[in-house]
Parts: C-alpha cells; structure tokens; sequence
C-alpha cells in the first residue's frame, strides 16, 4: 500500500518533470541551426604535437635557495614549466616565468592541478607501466638526471629519491599520453602537415 | 460511536502519514553537485564523432551519458578527466554498457576527428570524441555554460586553452544530473550513476 503510493507519487512527480523536460527540449530544438546540417570539417591544423606531464616534489635541506629553471628528455622536443590554475571552474593554464623556487628548507611540489612540467612534442607515446629519464636543470645544483614511471595516479608511499646535494627529488611520475600519428616538432613547419 | 469512528480514521490518518513521512527509505544522496531541479541537457549542436558520424544527445536515450570539454593539446586536467572516465567504466563493471562516456574538443582548429580518434584509442576506444566546426563549439559551449578561451602564451604548444574543468552527467531521460570537478573520488561517482542506472530501470 505504501509501497504503491510511494511509487504513484513517484511516477507523477516523473512524469512532470518529463513532460517539462520534453517541452524544454522541444523548445530547444526549435532554436537549434538545422540537425541536419553536417558538421563543418575542423580546418586541418598544423599544430599536430603531442603533449604530455610530469610532477614530482623537491626537497632542499640546504641553506639557501635552489631554483628550477628548466628540463629536457627524450621523450619531447621541449619541456616547459607550466602552472595550472583553478578560476572559478576555469583551469587556466601558463608557462612559468623564471622557473619554480626551492626554498632553503624548504620544497617545491609539482602536482596536479598545480605547477608541472609539461613535455611538448612527445617523440614516444607515454605508456602506462614504462620508465624513462628526465633531466631537471637547478640553477645551483646543476643537470640531475630522474627516472620518471608513466602511471595513471601518482606513486603512494615511499616512492623512489634521487639525491643531488641539498636538493632531493622525489615521487616523480608522468601521466600515460599518445604521441599522435604525425606528430609535429614544434620547430616543423605547417607545410608539412595535413590532415589524412 | 461516530466520535470512536472518527477518532478511529484520525489515528490511522495519523499512522499512515508518519509512516510515510518519517519511515520510507531515505532518499539517495548524489555524491557529485546536482542540478535540482534537473533540467534537460542542452544540445551539442552538430558533432560528429571521431569517426566523423553524427552524435546526438537525444539518440543515446536509455544510457547515462558522461561528458566533458577538453583538448588533445592539454596535459594536466584532461587527460586526468580520462583517466577518471576508464576508472568508472571499470568500476562499473557488467553496467558499463549502460554508460556512454565522450569529450567535447574546445579546440576544435586542432581537434580533428582523426586525431581525436587516436587520441582516445590510446586511452579507451569505446569513449567518443566530439567535435564541430569553431562557430558551433562556441554555441554549443555557451548552450551548456562551459567558459573557454584560447589563450596566445609564450609556449612551444602554440597557445593553450583556458577551459572548464568540470564534467557532466545526463541521464536515460537526457536531463543534466550531475557534474564533477577534476579529481573528484571515482568510487563516488560510480556511486551517482550506478544510482541513475537503476533510477532509469
């Protein structure tokens, strides 16, 4: 008895607001620009590169500052510093200037939704379960070499360290990417490219 | 006699209401933020897929349909969106085919069909990857209050699109439910759609 109410007052309340949402989408529809319409092609774009990222944490016990200023791998053509930022709901993404800081004592986090590097121009694609070598540049402690897993989340626990004088680098990973079919250098020229 | 009577149909008036009010199961609580009332999804206007046929929202009535917009260029949000996606579907399990999961591009210049098409075979080929011409992606965005704005920055990728991080759940009804931002806890959402999955039944 309660059972079938409960359900009754249920399937009313459904179907009102079906019917409102047919009679909205109805409505919608109307203000649509013919369905029929096949969508335009996109203008095959040049710009055909691959992109993938890394985060990772540094430490620095040291009495002063370090600064990374920058990194190179293989596996792209250029890495750059990029930083994420949440504006209400809006992830804005832009290069970071100057590098990233490693306070004396203190650490830098590159993370997701965050500071990370970001691999342009992948000349591999990322996959899951593979390594490979990334070179981080410190403005004091010079060229480090890090080997970086490709995994879907990032390293729980104690992850593998690499130390380079105060500097230690650690929970370093990259997420799995696609080097896409003709891909390009970012140096290529557009000429090169075309859709296929 | 009438007095016992209606004292008698006051009781069980008053019995049955506080079995109805106060002991019917409680309500599912989404997980995600939830549109109420639910409204119907907008239309994505004239995408085709990455095998360049038609997608429509009103063809996928009948499955709980998992959306967001992003670009094959980015590499923090969307691709960590992606992944969010192939967890859910597996979390799912055998209720998967219940569930249709595809990407909008806002960045349909470089977005082709066919490189979004190899874009998500890396990833899931099962997942659909939506684009339009530049004019439509904006209506389309707009239809659906997705902010995004390409952005000119000192970068090897060219430029980077500002976007909308969020994704968006439409159920069997075609109504916008659900939405998630990036990061959000996978279990939870497979909680929300298994619960439109059996709401749809």
């Amino acid at each position: 008895m309660r059972t079938g109410f409960t359900r009754t007052v249920a399937a009313l309340a459904a179907l009102l607001v079906m019917g409102g949402a047919f009679g909205l989408a109805a409505a919608h529809e109307g203000h649509d620009h013919g369905a029929a319409t096949p969508a335009a092609s996109p203008a095959a774009n040049a710009d055909t590169l691959s992109t993938g990222v890394v985060y990772l944490t540094i430490a620095n016990d040291g009495a002063d500052a370090d600064r990374l200023t920058g990194a190179s791998t293989d596996m792209a053509t250029v890495v750059e510093i990029h930083e994420m930022k949440d504006e209400n709901g809006v992830g804005v993404m832009r290069p970071v200037e100057g590098g990233v800081e490693i306070p004396a004592g203190g650490e830098a986090v590159l993370e997701p939704s965050g500071v990370h590097l970001m691999l342009i121009g992948l000349t591999e694609s990322l996959y899951p379960d593979t390594i490979y070598d990334l070179t981080l540049t410190f403005e004091h402690a010079g060229d480090v070499t890090i080997t970086v897993p490709v995994q879907y989340d990032a390293p729980e626990g104690d992850s593998a360290e690499v130390q380079a004088g105060d500097l230690t680098i650690s929970g370093a990973w990259s997420r799995p990417a696609p080097k896409l079919d003709g891909g390009a250098t970012p140096e290529a020229s557009p000429a090169t490219h075309h859709g296929h | 006699m009438l007095l016992l009577g209606i004292s008698l149909v006051a009781v069980v008036a008053v019995a049955g209401f506080s079995w109805f009010f106060w002991l019917r199961p409680e309500p599912y609580e989404f997980k995600g933020g939830f549109y109420n009332p639910p409204n119907p999804a907008a239309s994505l206007g004239d995408v085709v897929d990455q095998n360049g046929q038609p997608f429509s929202l009103e063809a996928q009535r009948g499955k709980v349909v998992m959306l967001y917009f992003g670009y094959t260029h980015c590499p923090d949000a969307c691709p960590a969106t992606l992944n969010e996606f192939m967890e859910v579907k597996e979390r799912l399990g055998d209720d998967a085919d219940q569930v249709v999961f595809a990407m909008v591009t806002v960045d349909p210049e470089r977005d082709t069909p066919e490189r979004l098409a190899e874009y998500l075979d890396f990833f899931d080929s099962s997942f659909y990857g939506l684009s339009t011409n530049a004019d439509e992606t904006r209506t389309v965005a707009r239809d659906w209050n997705v902010t995004y704005q390409k952005r000119e920055v000192d970068s090897a990728t060219g430029y980077l699109v500002d976007h909308a991080t969020s994704s968006y759940v439409v159920d069997q009804q075609g109504n916008l439910r659900l939405t998630y931002p990036v990061g959000f806890d996978t279990g939870d959402m497979t909680s929300d759609i298994e619960h439109l999955i059996d709401e749809g039944a």
